[in-house]
Order: C-alpha cells, then structure tokens, then sequence
C-alpha cells in the first residue's frame, strides 16, 4: 500500500463515520417551513382584512341595531363585536408575531448569512477554507437546529391564530347574516330609506318618450286608436 | 469496474455532489450548501405583508370617514387625540411603506463579480461563459461561489435591517391607527 492510499484510506474512514449525518444535516428537509409559517400567517391576517372590509359594507345597518330600542339585542350585538373584536386582535397579534419572528441566535455559524456578512471576503475565505467536514457538520447542523426552533415557534402561534380564526369565523358570519336580514326587516333601514321609488314602467316609457321635464301621468286602461 | 479519481480529488462526502480536491472538499460542501436562496424572498414576502396590512389600515380609515369627521368636528379632547392619532399613523405609515419597498428592492452594494451569479453569466457571450467555466480550477470554482454567498449575505442583511426599520414603524403606526378606529367606533356606536 503506497501512502497515498494510507492517506486515502485514513481520510475516508474519518469522513466514514459522518457520511449519513452530513446527508442528514444537509438536507434536513427544514428549509421550507418557515417560508409555509410565513404564508399561513399572511392568510391568516388576509382573511381578518377581509372579514373586517365585510363589516364595513354592513356597518350602517350594524349601527342600526346597536341603536335598537330592543336592549337583549343592543347587548347581543354588543358581546358579539366585542368578542369578535378580543378574537381579531388575539389572532391577529399571533399571525403578525409569528410572521415577523427572527431566527433565534445562534452561536458562530457560517451557514447563517449575518456571520458571512460581518466577515470581509477575504476573511470569509480563510476561515471556510480551513474547516474539516466534522467542523462543517456542525455548523449547518447550528444552522438547523436555530431554523427548527424557530418553525416549532411560529407554527404554535400560528396554532393559536388559527383557533382564533375559526372562532372569529363563526362570530362573523352570525354577526353578517344578522346585520343582512335587520336591514330588510326593519323598515327604517336605510336601503329602504334611499331605495328608488317604484316607477310603472309603461308610465316611464311614455315619459321618456315625451319630455324630460314634464313627467306625465298615463290613465291605465285598453289602448284606443285615434 | 471501478474508477479510480487522481489521488488529490476527494471521493465526495455527498455522493451525487462532484469531486473536489481533499484540502477544498469541506469547505466546497459548506460553500455550495449554504442556505442562502431562502432568505431574500422571506424578506420581500414579509415587506409585501406590511404593505398589505398598511393598505387595509387606509382602506379601514376610509370606510369611516364620515364617522371620522364627525369626531372632527366635535372640537374637544377627542378631535385632539384623533388629530394627534391620525397625524401620527399618516407619518409612520409613509415610512413603513418606504422601508417595505426598500426591503423589496434595495441598492445592491458593490460586489466582485461572480460567475454563480446570473447578471455576471449574463454580461458574457455564451462561448465565454463555457470557456470561462471550463477552464477554471476548483480553487477558482470555490472562490466563485465564496464571492456569491458573501454577496448575498450583505444583501440579506440589508434587507432584514430595512424590514427591522418598516416593522419598527408599522408597530406605532398601527397603535396611531388602533386609537383612531375606537374613537371612530365609539362615535358609531354611541
């Protein structure tokens, strides 16, 4: 055996031993999961934009009722905003905290890009280019192990925001199907209050075809010939 | 048949990676493996939810304008603290929106060019490119990717340090915002 082979072989049974953490350290199916927490979390706060854009289109007739002079519903309606509103900013705080968590720190790592920053080039170089593999398992495994905590971390937020969700869900559409039916049932709702009035549409055409200014009134009866 | 590799090449620690030269081999899989494409769109994803989050607020506080106006236009501690509110969300809002779109699109800094990166491979002719590739050593391959990573670390920085800023605003903007809307409601309500 010549030295090269001993060195071949001496660098291979080193290198042996790590062959399956490095596969494993290195792709460490991780990397995504931020990224999903990240998309669920903008769902999340999308779906509070929208449900509150909802009350918006109806808050006349939300107005409406809380100025009703039944109390059991003005207390109703009261405990369901109010209880939409806790759900809204419980959920909404979880979303917006987990979607702009940092990485937690960690220790020196060049697999983490504000350690590559901090370093000059040449620095970078120099200390890449001197590391053996053990040295490189254990930095990415730095860099794994900082990246599942911070998953584990947005994730249960992102747990509780979701709870939140389903419940503010539930809430909103009561509250929707409410505000909805009061604005046909009440007679002072407001639809009703600027609806236009209703025009026979053959007394419109005569109308249209006579003057603009002048609307005139048309007899109902059989047509006759003149 | 086995095929034997020069003796100065690694057999490679990841088997489908290429071979390197034993004394580049850890540094080569650390190099072309570091986790960095991830996190410049994590950053323009994060911006783009502000700028969204900014845009709902100002489409909230239109909604209830009139309701607004009406707390205007009662003329006591409530229109000063609506004033105050108002004033302040305008600001810290106009700066969340201009630190987001930083973060989207920074000023990239000077860099040493790089043949990992697409502008650099861009900016040649094919044959050049090829040629370049082809001809170079692995000390220069590395060396190649050691410019890209550290280029791209400083971007990431700058982009999470403009994110850091638009968060930092978006927070008191969206408190200004908050005491805007319980005014507003208060005056719907009652």
């Amino acid at each position: 055996m010549t030295t090269t082979d001993l060195a071949a072989e001496d660098r291979f049974q080193n290198t042996d031993a790590l062959l399956g953490a490095t596969r494993l350290a290195f792709f460490t199916p991780i990397r995504n999961y931020p990224s999903l927490a990240d998309s669920k979390a903008k769902s999340i706060l999308a779906a509070d934009g929208l449900m509150i854009s909802v009350f918006l289109i109806y808050h006349d007739r939300l107005v409406m009722l809380l100025h009703n002079d039944y109390l059991g519903v003005v207390f109703l309606i009261l405990t369901l905003l109010a209880s939409f509103s806790c759900l809204l900013l419980i959920g909404g705080f979880c979303a917006y905290i987990a979607l702009t968590m940092p990485i937690p720190p960690m220790p020196e790592s060049l697999a983490f890009f504000p350690e590559i920053a901090r370093l000059s080039l040449d620095e970078y170089r120099s200390k890449i280019t001197v590391l053996t593999h053990r040295q490189v398992v254990h930095k990415i495994l730095i860099y794994n192990y900082s990246l599942a905590t911070l998953c584990a971390r947005k994730f249960a937020l992102l747990r509780r925001a979701m709870a939140c969700v389903r419940a503010q869900f539930f809430l909103w559409l009561v509250i929707t199907l409410v505000a909805a039916f009061a604005g046909k049932v009440d007679p002072k709702s407001p639809d009703k209050d600027n609806s236009p009035p209703r025009v026979d549409r053959k007394a419109r055409v005569t109308h249209s075809r006579l003057s603009l200014d002048a609307p005139t009134v048309v007899a109902k009866g059989p047509a006759t010939d003149e | 048949m086995k095929l034997s590799l020069p003796s100065e090449l690694s057999d490679p620690v990841l088997p489908h990676l290429p071979a390197m030269p034993h004394r580049l081999d850890a540094a080569a899989t650390l190099a072309f493996l570091t986790p960095l494409q991830e996190h410049p769109p994590a950053a323009d994803a994060k911006a783009g939810a502000l700028l969204t989050v900014v845009g709902l607020m100002f489409t909230l506080l239109t909604g209830t304008s009139k309701y607004l106006i009406a707390v205007v236009a009662r003329g006591d501690f409530q229109t000063v603290i609506l004033g105050v509110a108002l004033a302040g969300f305008g600001i810290l809002s106009l700066l969340t929106v201009i630190e987001a779109f930083r973060t989207i699109s920074p000023r990239f800094p000077a860099a040493p060019p790089s043949l990992a990166f697409f502008a650099d491979i861009a900016r040649l002719q094919r044959d050049d490119y090829i040629q370049k590739v082809e001809a170079m050593t692995p000390d220069e391959a590395l060396e190649q990717m050691l410019r890209y990573n550290h280029t791209l670390s400083g971007i990431c920085v700058q982009k999470f340090g403009r994110l850091r800023k638009a968060l930092h605003y978006c927070r008191p903007a969206f408190g200004c915002w908050l005491v805007a809307m319980i005014l507003t409601s208060l005056r719907m309500v009652f």
